[in-house]
């Protein structure tokens, strides 16, 4: 019993176990047991207590750390989006009540403006980049594509064409198909029928992405990379999203606005010819939001970048092409600006100081008026045609003896033709 | 950085490995220990009393064989834990997705994480072998070599056909739980009841899991060559279903 070979291996084992349990206990918050009842059981228990301690309890985070927010407002920011995009709506239908029903916007890259001022969100979304829509070659064909689940959703013979570069900008209401469609052209899920026709890399990148905690964020853009990536690589992926300073460290204390960043930097350090982007920028700020939306328009320079989003003021801005689902059926598909002339109704809104009841009884019994409601401060008006809403509008206004303020037309914007799309398709 | 490399992390980062190497090299130090004792501890717990124990005096064979056999359950439950949480892909559907769509072929995704842990298995249970060697040569006596080493080689295959098993729970289900539930059940009930079928009970996984303990008393025999054989062929099934099915995932 006294033999020092035999004691001291155990000994040694069990000390050595038993204090690096109870140390990382120490720097690290615990899973699902307080902290008090796991040291307790890393000791009563030898060794078991301290197996399902590391296997278990043992979280990646060390003490202190915190889950940072990007920049330190994220999840503050998160809640506020709504609000910034009823305001930023808001002012898009102002700037665009400027133009023509904001058409002169969608002609070509000489006439449009050249790019949003990134630093600010509220102006008119406008493609920065407009393309031209007939590429010569597909990235993705699907044919009569369709998968229905139990419940009888899913997608019904959708046949898609997703140009070889560009931004393709998939758009529909909650439970249209469209994380089924990405699914299926990913090869995460099986179609009941129809044909998927691509011999392109895709690469799927969900909303809300997760990565292996205890990577750092270059090493986890180097896993997604290859067998062999260059530092300079996964170093400039890093940068172009903002986190060039975060990369050596760890993912698991990453907020979600950062890593759905990483997930971007994952995408862009990807060889893939196709990226599906799942509502990409979802969790960042209105700055944050911006400057992801620029870079999927860079990506899809020499690629096919899919982006599934509820944000339709951003899918118009990048977007060269849209699909528009609903209820699994493909209703539209085509580029933006076709998409804005065809299904755009002319529009103006009256703000008026008084007589809005009685000048809104009048209109609604006139042929060229299309539709008219009650807004705050005034009416919209939709007419048959644009000349209509130009001559015969302001001569019942005045004779209806309504006092009015200003008279402007309403523009074009991609949610306006979505909601009227979606709503003559149920 | 390859796929490879990531789980080289996956089993370090993670402190799993610890858990792993705790596992075995306690059992191999400490059986032995126990063994040699025993009869010292069981007489210091009954006192002077009417009750008289007679213990006999152990032998080499006996510090590997209690060693062997605490690791096999021991052992078998922290390695199917473990595999368990690094094969169970889709419990984590953001992160499957992206690794998932990465990889041209699920098997590219799915071997380095097979074969890191059958390894570090494999390569636990040699470490615990050798100490529970050490042990015993130091307190009892020295064993046999060749029983030893054939003793410590079938013990850390039995581990490998293990991780096999808990590869083909976590290709059939996806949850964590569940898989290292139902890898559990098949090794700790469903490889025992197979003796009850007749005619397979010294064929089958259990006579091989047995084998480590009963080859320090007793010779090599047709029957051991059998369950081997047929141990390690449906280690190889597990696997190839594994594969198999992890084709036709779906997220």
């Amino acid at each position: 019993m006294r033999d020092t070979g035999v004691w001291l291996p155990i000994l040694a084992v069990l000390l050595g176990f038993v204090g690096f349990c109870e140390v990382e206990l120490v720097r690290r918050p615990a899973r699902y047991l307080p902290k008090l009842v796991w040291a307790l059981i890393i000791v009563v228990q030898i060794p078991l207590g301290g197996i399902a301690y590391l296997v278990f309890g043992r979280d990646e985070r060390t003490r202190g750390e915190q889950v940072c927010g990007e920049h330190g407002r994220d999840d503050q920011t998160r809640g506020e989006l709504t609000r910034d995009e009823q305001a930023r709506d808001d002012q898009t239908r102002d700037d665009q009540a400027r133009g023509e029903h904001g058409r002169d916007m969608w002609t070509d890259a000489e006439s449009a403006p050249s790019a949003l001022p990134t630093a600010d969100p509220g102006r008119v979304p406008v493609v920065i980049r407009p393309r031209d829509a007939a590429l010569p070659t597909t990235a993705i064909r699907t044919r009569a594509l369709t998968k229905v689940f139990d419940s009888g959703a899913g997608l019904h013979a959708v046949d898609l064409i997703v140009p070889a570069r560009g931004v393709y900008g998939l758009v529909g209401p909650n439970g249209a198909g469209k994380t089924t469609l990405l699914a299926l052209l990913a090869g995460l899920r099986r179609a009941d029928s129809g044909q998927i026709e691509s011999e392109s890399r895709i690469l799927l990148c969900p909303d809300t992405p997760a990565f292996e905690p205890w990577l750092t964020a270059a090493e986890t853009v180097a896993a997604f990379t290859g067998d062999r990536p260059a530092s300079v690589m996964v170093s400039d992926a890093l940068a172009r999203v903002g986190l060039a300073d975060e990369r050596h460290r760890r993912v698991g204390r990453f907020s979600r606005g950062m890593t759905q960043r990483l997930g971007l930097a994952v995408v862009l350090a990807s060889r893939a010819d196709v990226l599906l982007l799942d509502e990409p920028t979802s969790a960042l700020d209105p700055q944050g939001r911006s400057d992801i939306l620029d870079l999927m328009v860079a990506l899809a320079d020499d690629r096919a970048v899919i982006v599934s989003s509820h944000i339709l003021a951003d899918v118009q801005r990048i977007a060269d092409t849209v699909g528009v689902l609903r209820d699994g059926r493909l209703l539209y598909q085509g580029s933006v600006s076709d998409l804005l002339d065809q299904h755009t109704r002319p529009s103006w809104q009256l703000h008026l100081r008084s007589g809005g009841p009685a000048l809104a009884a009048r209109l609604a019994g006139q042929p060229w008026v299309a539709g008219v409601s009650q807004t705050v401060g005034g009416l919209r008006v939709d007419t048959t045609s644009v000349r209509a809403g130009e001559t015969q509008l302001p001569a019942e206004i005045a004779a209806s003896g309504a006092e009015l303020i200003a008279l402007n037309p309403v523009g074009a914007d991609l949610e306006s033709v979505f909601l009227n799309l979606v709503e003559a398709g149920s | 950085m390859s796929l490879w490399r990531v789980e080289w992390l996956r089993l370090v980062r993670t402190s799993r490995w610890i858990a792993l190497v705790a596992v075995f090299l306690l059992l191999g130090l400490g059986d032995p220990l126990l063994t040699r004792y025993l009869g010292q501890l069981l007489r210091g717990s009954t006192g002077d009393t009417y009750i008289h124990i007679t213990v006999t005096s152990p032998q080499p064979s006996d510090g590997l064989a209690s060693y062997f056999s605490n690791i096999t359950t021991l052992g078998t439950l922290v390695v199917v834990v473990v595999a368990g949480l690094a094969f169970t892909i889709r419990a984590n559907p953001p992160l499957a997705m992206l690794y998932l769509t990465h990889v041209p072929r699920r098997s590219r995704l799915l071997t380095p994480r097979l074969v890191t842990v059958a390894v570090a298995t494999a390569v636990v249970a040699l470490l615990g072998g050798g100490a529970a060697a050490y042990e015993t040569a130091v307190l009892i006596g020295a064993p046999t070599a060749g029983r030893t080493a054939a003793g410590v080689a079938i013990s850390a295959a039995g581990m490998v056909f293990a991780v096999a098993v808990t590869f083909l729970a976590a290709a059939l289900l996806r949850s964590q739980v569940g898989a290292i539930a139902v890898a559990l059940g098949a090794v700790f009930v469903v490889v025992p009841l197979t003796d009850l079928i007749p005619g397979v009970r010294h064929l089958g996984p259990n006579a091989f899991n047995a084998l480590p303990v009963s080859l320090q008393t007793t010779s090599w025999s047709t029957d051991d060559t059998w369950s081997t054989l047929v141990t390690a062929g449906l280690a190889a099934v597990c696997v190839a279903v594994g594969l198999w099915r992890a084709r036709r995932w779906e997220l």
